[in-house]
């Protein structure tokens, strides 16, 4: 049987991982500035923390994903320094174990999409150490958000790379936490020291599972809908902002540049969108995707259609960001209550 | 349907129907609960999508200096603001007025989250002047904050007053706080009405005055004051950059700032009502020179 340990309350969690924060970066989802992101626990105020129990148990989301925690924002490769004529060269030190508190069921599918990417030969060795070092603590909603789109991607139970499950026992009160990896073992035996403990049963989520799209479907609708007026539309009313690709938790594109001051510098990596104009423009000034058709069309067929062709899997979980946030209201369901097939009867 | 909705819908249908326009710009029903979305309609059958309300917020105007709005005849719904950025354009040569056919809408002051827009509390330009368009539609259902006068600029400034009343160090953390959440996504810059400039410099190719990272240590407040001060007395107020960031952050505090500093050194001006040129694009000979010696202390 998989080990099942509880705490009394939230708070008691809350206590234990910070008891565990001189080994691990505990971050868990608050609020700052009245917008809803993963942070540090340390370095939360009384009042984020506050947030975290509503947040960490809610049926949705939080706005900022967990993947600025396993592909940052910005990451150094390099640093150098020049010294006397001499160039002097450093890698940044190593990740440090991480524990992501409350995580969605989404959440996880995103980052396991995005290891079809940065896994495979050749490795991505940045984002492989960070997953390795991450520990998951995920909490399954009872039920869909209100921009939430899980069940047409299938994943709203899915835990598959979830290392520890978290429930909360209305009737009791009590935090339910089951380990389901090797890394989810070690962290409950942690916990256990720390004034947890086991628990007989485990309560499963309510949320009701539907059958899925299919992808290979929905990627033939897609390939299908190439040459439809409906893009150009599409185009006509888009901005053109990277809002939709920066909050997306499935999106890992990125630019390398470097950064210089006189005589140093650093080497870095740092998120780039599909939407910007100069995602796909060339040295010598050819841009095979021109126009803003061509960038529109581009992000929602990679996710709809060249991700199922490539890696098998719809690129998308359905987690709403991008219709949420996106300043002219174009989400997933604006092209795929579009497209043909049954995705039409929605 | 409310009465302009209605008659908006048949403007629409006439034009179109009568090849007056290729198309019109406006607003529709949105995916969401209360959210309304710009909208292009081709056929005059299809006019029955356009509405107008008071979640119309975003601002047309900026989608005609796109490159796919070229070279057709157009026909745009623009409430008070969004005509300051029209004139603002027109006056700037980006745009004939010949080219556009103007649809004008008492604005009944837009949403902001439960309450309306501060922009809008303020705003004494709801409508656009009659002379100014081509077709004017009023009898909005306006909210009673809306009526009477609009609050002045001391009144509505109230978040101002609040950080011009911090220290200097409180006033940078607050900053530092809200800026280190920026993730470089160019909402602001795309969704701004007066940001026009055809080549932008945080899009030019490799720039060594700025960083692309979009982390803490990144040189997001560049950005944002450059962007600030690149439009600052060209702002119309419509609050379009504080509604579309993604991260909340008060942007609009940086420009309603230098609307009021704008205020104190040139007089009242207000972008797009008042004839160009605008305060920062001209200088008079017996200016206080403040890079010369003397404006140093």
């Amino acid at each position: 049987m998989k080990p099942v340990i509880a705490a009394k309350s939230f708070e008691q969690l809350l206590k234990a991982l910070h008891q565990l924060s001189s080994k691990y970066l505990v971050v868990a989802p608050t609020t700052e500035d009245g917008v809803e992101h993963y942070r540090p626990i340390t370095q939360m105020s009384e009042e984020q923390k506050s947030q975290v129990e509503r947040l960490s148990l809610r049926n949705q989301p939080p706005l900022g994903s967990v993947k600025p925690f396993l592909f940052p924002d910005s990451e150094i490769y390099i640093e150098f320094t020049k010294k006397d004529g001499k160039l002097d060269v450093q890698t940044p030190r190593a990740s440090v174990p991480q524990i992501i508190l409350g995580a969605k069921p989404c959440d996880v599918v995103s980052l396991e999409l995005i290891d079809k990417v940065f896994l495979e030969d050749p490795v991505d060795g940045l984002y492989q150490e960070k997953r390795d070092n991450t520990v998951l603590i995920v909490n399954q909603c009872d039920e869909m958000g209100a921009n939430c789109r899980c069940d047409d991607f299938g994943v709203q139970r899915s835990t598959g790379s979830a290392d520890l499950l978290m429930s909360k026992d209305e009737s009791s009160g009590k935090i339910l936490l089951k380990a389901q990896s090797e890394k989810g073992n070690i962290l409950a035996e942690e916990l256990l020291k720390e004034g947890m403990e086991e628990n007989p049963v485990f309560r499963e989520p309510k949320v009701p599972v539907k059958e899925a799209l299919e992808s290979e479907k929905i990627q033939q609708a897609m390939d299908d809908f190439f040459e439809s007026p409906f893009w150009e539309e599409l185009a006509m009313r888009c901005i053109g902002c990277a809002t939709c690709t920066f909050y997306c938790p499935t999106c890992h594109c990125y630019d390398i540049r470097d950064f210089q001051r006189k005589e140093q510098g650093a080497r870095y990596r740092t998120w780039d969108s599909c939407m910007f104009p100069d995602y796909t423009r060339m040295a010598g000034g050819h841009n095979p995707r021109p126009t803003r058709k061509d960038r529109v069309q581009n992000r929602f067929y990679h996710k709809l259609s060249y991700f199922v062709k490539n890696e098998g899997a719809l690129g998308c979980v359905g987690c709403g960001r991008c219709g949420e946030k996106c300043p002219v209201g174009i989400s997933m369901d604006t092209v795929l209550n579009r497209i043909g097939g049954e995705v039409n009867d929605k | 349907m409310c009465k302009i909705t209605e008659e908006l819908q048949q403007i629409a249908a006439e034009l179109l129907k009568e090849g007056k326009v290729d198309l019109v710009l406006g607003y529709t029903k949105g995916e969401q609960e209360e959210q309304s979305v710009p909208c292009i309609v081709t056929q005059p059958e299809d006019a029955s999508k356009l509405i107008f309300d008071e979640y119309s917020e975003k601002a047309l105007s900026k989608y005609l200096l796109e490159e796919s709005f070229q070279d057709k005849k157009v026909a745009i719904v623009l409430k008070g603001c969004d005509q300051r950025a029209f004139k603002l354009m027109q006056d700037e040569s980006r745009l004939g007025r010949e080219d556009v056919y103007l649809i004008g809408v008492e604005c009944p002051g837009m949403k902001w989250g439960e309450d309306l827009s501060p922009f809008c509390l303020h705003c004494d330009y709801r409508t656009p002047a009659k002379e100014d368009v081509d077709s004017l539609l009023t009898g909005a259902d306006i909210p009673e904050a809306m009526q009477g006068e609009p609050l002045d600029h001391e009144d509505s400034f109230t978040d101002i007053n609040r950080l011009e009343k911090m220290s200097k160090e409180e006033r940078f953390e607050f900053w530092k706080r809200q800026l280190n959440r920026c993730k470089r996504c160019y909402t602001c810059r795309n969704a701004c009405p007066v940001c026009t400039c055809r080549v932008c410099v945080f899009d030019r190719e490799n720039p060594d005055y700025i960083d692309r990272a979009k982390d803490q240590m990144a040189q997001h407040q560049f950005y944002h004051v450059i962007r600030a001060f690149h439009v600052s007395d060209r702002c119309v107020s419509c609050g379009e950059c504080a509604r579309v960031c993604p991260e909340g952050i008060p942007l609009h505090l940086l420009n309603q700032k230098l609307l009021r500093e704008l205020d104190k050194f040139y007089g009242e001006y207000q972008a797009g009502i008042d004839e160009v040129p605008t305060p920062l694009s001209h200088a008079n000979a017996d200016e206080p020179d403040f890079f010369g010696k003397e404006g140093k202390a």
